[in-house]
């Protein structure tokens, strides 16, 4: 069983899925998104929306009752994403700039190995036992930079709105690194501020909670995994986003509320010291003077 | 040889000639373009044609109207305008000129 909501197209009602009406809002956000930066391109998505409402007639006329999914991921395939759009039809200012990155970064290439070689010669002198470790300690160090700097430039750290305790800032660690439960991120972080060592992670957290965004629109939940957007990744998210895991979030009342008076537990001794702390300094410096 | 990505600049190519070349003989909405430009092979995706037209009618070469419809939502009539037709009697000439030029090679 789904819920179902009824949209006006154009001065027609039609009943839709709520996952489908999730998925055929987004696409055509994405079309407006993409063709609203061209000169003209309002009129292109326009157009589209248009073509939409005639596809979904059509199939009405056909005996459709109610709009699914399918046939949501049928009406974008055969009209296509923007990027095939723009594509496809041989976007000259598209190409143009795809060919000024490629160049840009061959350049960066050919400097970086000008670097490289320069950086062996004055290696020469050693021995090659040394030569040998210090190419692989180099390049373990540059794939490594590689790689990190391939997941920042791919990945955006979100937080998780639709799995958090606090914030969800936790969670969306462990989306962005791709590396643990949050369940685990939660105890580490708890664990390093009880122990003293991550005593900053209050505040950290705080301020983490306040700057970054939270992961809301399937395109978000898609940047924070490193995911292309592309209308198969869009259409697997809005599926996955249907399931619900909202209602698993109300059972986590209770341990929210042990989190805050642990919170609370911790903060107030924290304060306490360093309020002791100031003082012994202070009499310290006094007794001095 | 990978033959696709010459055939995909070869459509792109001719794509909007074959436009102009439907509108010529009536006017038509996207549907109708759609519909034959996929009998006729020329397209895969339909979204495709949308920025086309765009362009098309930017450069002054198209003209459109909107007309009620009892099958669904309006739907924009596009037409060739006077420069539409200029344009499409030079795009005739150097058609002739490249299938002149391909048929000779091919012989």
């Amino acid at each position: 069983m789904k819920k179902n909501i009824s949209i006006n197209l154009f001065g027609t009602l039609y009943n839709i899925d709520e996952d489908a009406y999730n998925l055929l809002e987004n696409y055509l956000q994405s079309m407006q998104r993409y063709f609203g930066r061209q000169e003209g391109g309002e009129e292109v998505a326009d157009d589209i929306e248009h073509r939409v409402a005639e596809l979904l007639w059509q199939r009405r006329e056909a005996g459709m009752t109610a709009v699914n999914i399918e046939t949501v991921k049928e009406i974008i395939d055969t009209i296509g994403n923007a990027e095939q759009i723009a594509r496809e039809s041989g976007d000259r200012e598209q190409d143009a700039k795809s060919e000024g990155q490629y160049t840009k970064s061959s350049g960066r290439y050919a400097r970086s190995q000008g670097q490289e070689s320069s950086f062996k010669e004055n290696l020469n002198q050693f021995a090659n036992d040394a030569n040998r470790f210090a190419n692989d300690a180099g390049r373990f160090a540059r794939d490594a930079y590689d790689k990190g700097y391939n997941h920042v430039k791919t990945h955006r750290y979100y937080r998780c709105a639709n799995d958090k305790i606090l914030g969800g800032v936790c969670s969306g660690m462990a989306v962005y690194t791709n590396a643990g439960d949050p369940l685990v991120w939660r105890l580490g972080a708890i664990a390093l501020t009880l122990l003293g060592i991550g005593l900053p992670l209050p505040i950290i957290y705080i301020v983490m909670w306040l700057v970054t965004p939270a992961a809301i629109t399937p395109e978000d939940r898609l940047r924070q995994q490193g995911k292309a957007i592309t209308p198969e990744n869009l259409t697997q998210q809005v599926m996955d986003d249907s399931e619900p895991i909202i209602v698993k979030n109300e059972n986590k009342g209770c341990l929210k509320a042990i989190l805050i008076i642990i919170g609370i537990c911790i903060i107030l001794p924290l304060i306490f010291f360093f309020v002791l702390w100031g003082k012994m300094f202070f009499n310290i410096f006094f007794n001095m003077l | 040889m990978n033959t696709d990505n010459t055939k995909s600049q070869m459509r792109k190519g001719m794509l909007e000639y074959c436009i102009m070349l439907l509108l010529h003989q009536q006017s038509c909405y996207a549907n109708d373009i759609i519909q034959r430009l996929q009998e006729a092979e020329m397209i895969v995706m339909e979204g495709t044609l949308y920025p086309l037209l765009s362009r098309l009618k930017n450069d002054g070469l198209l003209g459109y109207e909107w007309r009620e419809s009892t099958q669904g939502p309006p739907r924009k009539y596009y037409t060739l305008t006077a420069d539409g037709q200029e344009a499409l009697s030079q795009l005739d000439a150097s058609w002739e000129e490249i299938s002149r030029t391909v048929n000779f090679l091919k012989s």
